[in-house]
């Protein structure tokens, strides 16, 4: 058994290695530079992460919060405990495009009602290009609705984050991407024909950081942060 | 927050005479009794924010306690989470407040490790734990209080910042907070049969860093509560 984990979880990781190739090799006649594409994700936090959801029991028509570490930190079911459809939190801390679309399986197992997707930030850590990202997306997108097509997709923008508070090296020069991979997304969404949730109106100051009420540490929310995205949900009627 | 801390302390001074050797050995030995850092705040404040349930069945204690997902793995409304990264006996003290004002169901309560990494003897650790079960009594004495012993540890993962944390001391503790409960009629919860190795130690498969719980190891606790029938 484990060892069959250990076979997944290297096909996984060759086949990214696989891709990363192509798209390296790819993207050189578009331009002079070497693009490099970091598609890795399944570290040991992921790992056990995967372990988890795969050891639990299929939970039918459940609502699914999608995401990272943003979505991994949030007491989804007791912000929604009036709803009458289970509350399910697939949110990876440091995960990427590349890792939600290699687990869009084991989501899409129990038929969610609804998912509610958030990314985006840590492939801009990664100086990950844009279209990569966006493409990843709608392969996402793409898959959700072949497999469980009754499942209704939110797909949420990424956060900005607020570079004086943050203080890893490759948080810096990153907010200015947001706004721009934003735009991508809410195109995306429109091509798509599915909701796209701005949460910047909410959580950003007037200069487009992420509002430092709201964060102690300028990429994550404090847990109350929840509470206004719970209602801005509610508000819209997606929930 | 700052209320709470202030309300404390006075609480604390009431009852010098009665723990008058503890202390003298807390201020020997300089015992750190600090809880009230930026995430203990954000998680307190987001606490206060969300209205009070009927029957809430709470989960109590530190990152242990935090880093279960237990709403999901019950798929129960009404199970909320309560844990705090870093948290200390001191520290649920002084939130003992806000938990208690639902009137909760129940309470898992999982708290020491954080105190015996400071060098807290475990005497005081145990004195604490117990004004925890009399204030519950006191306040809410309808709630099942289940006071779960302390995960063993696996010595050979642990950084160094846990070298205070051994399983002889836990061992200890957890045969003193027993018979606390045998004392108070509140039920102990040994989970040492299920996280344990043959030699005592949190069976390495189950842990990150010898202390903190894979997420999938949530799923054999949250299993053997149901077994015992605690849920």
């Amino acid at each position: 058994m484990r060892s069959l984990e250990f076979f997944k979880v290297y096909r996984i990781f060759q086949g990214c290695f696989l891709i990363g190739i192509y798209l390296s090799v790819f993207s050189q006649p578009l331009s002079a530079q070497e693009i490099k594409i970091d598609s890795s994700y399944a570290n040991w936090y992921y790992q056990q992460r995967m372990a988890y959801f795969e050891q639990s029991p299929t939970i039918k028509g459940a609502i699914v919060f999608l995401g990272n570490s943003i979505t991994e930190r949030a007491e989804w079911q007791e912000l929604l405990a009036d709803l009458r459809y289970p509350v399910l939190n697939r949110g990876i801390g440091g995960d990427n495009s590349f890792g939600i679309l290699a687990r869009i399986d084991e989501v899409l197992r129990g038929r969610p009602r609804a998912i509610f997707l958030m990314d985006g930030i840590n492939d801009q850590f990664r100086k990950l290009p844009q279209e990569v990202s966006v493409n990843n997306y709608k392969r996402i997108i793409k898959r959700i609705k072949k497999i469980s097509p009754k499942t209704l997709i939110y797909l949420q923008s990424a956060l900005p984050i607020n570079e004086e508070l943050t203080k890893e090296p490759y948080t810096k020069g990153r907010n200015v991407l947001v706004p721009i991979l934003n735009e991508k997304l809410r195109q995306l969404a429109a091509d798509e024909n599915i909701p796209f949730v701005d949460l910047c109106p909410l959580f950003q100051d007037n200069e487009g950081k992420l509002n430092a009420v709201y964060s102690a540490d300028g990429i994550h929310l404090i847990p109350s942060a929840y509470i206004k995205w719970v209602q801005l949900l509610k508000e819209k009627k997606y929930l | 927050m700052h209320m709470n801390r202030l309300s404390y302390r006075n609480w604390k001074a009431l009852l010098l005479p009665f723990f008058l050797p503890a202390l003298t050995l807390a201020q020997s030995k300089g015992i750190d009794s600090t809880f009230d850092n930026q995430h203990y705040r954000a998680r307190l404040e987001f606490f206060k924010a969300m209205p009070n349930q009927k029957d809430e069945i709470v989960f109590l204690g530190n990152s242990i306690t935090e880093g279960g997902k237990w709403q999901e793995i019950l798929q129960r409304k009404h199970v909320i989470n309560r844990g705090i990264s870093g948290d200390v006996t001191y520290g649920i003290l002084a939130r003992l407040d806000e938990i208690l004002a639902s009137r909760p169901r129940k309470i898992f309560l999982l708290c020491g490790v954080n105190d015996m990494k400071r060098g807290i003897p475990l005497s005081i650790i145990s004195t604490n734990i117990e004004r925890i079960i009399k204030q519950v009594k006191k306040q809410s004495p309808n709630t099942a209080l289940f006071v779960q012993g302390l995960l063993p540890v696996n010595e050979s993962l642990l950084p160094k910042i846990y070298e205070e944390v051994r399983n002889d001391k836990i061992v200890l503790l957890n045969k003193a907070l027993k018979e606390l409960c045998t004392a108070h009629q509140v039920r102990f919860v040994d989970l040492q049969p299920i996280l344990a190795d043959g030699n005592g130690e949190l069976k390495a498969e189950l842990t990150i860093d010898g202390l903190h719980l894979k997420q999938a190891s949530y799923l054999i606790w949250a299993n053997y509560l149901k077994q015992q029938k605690l849920l």
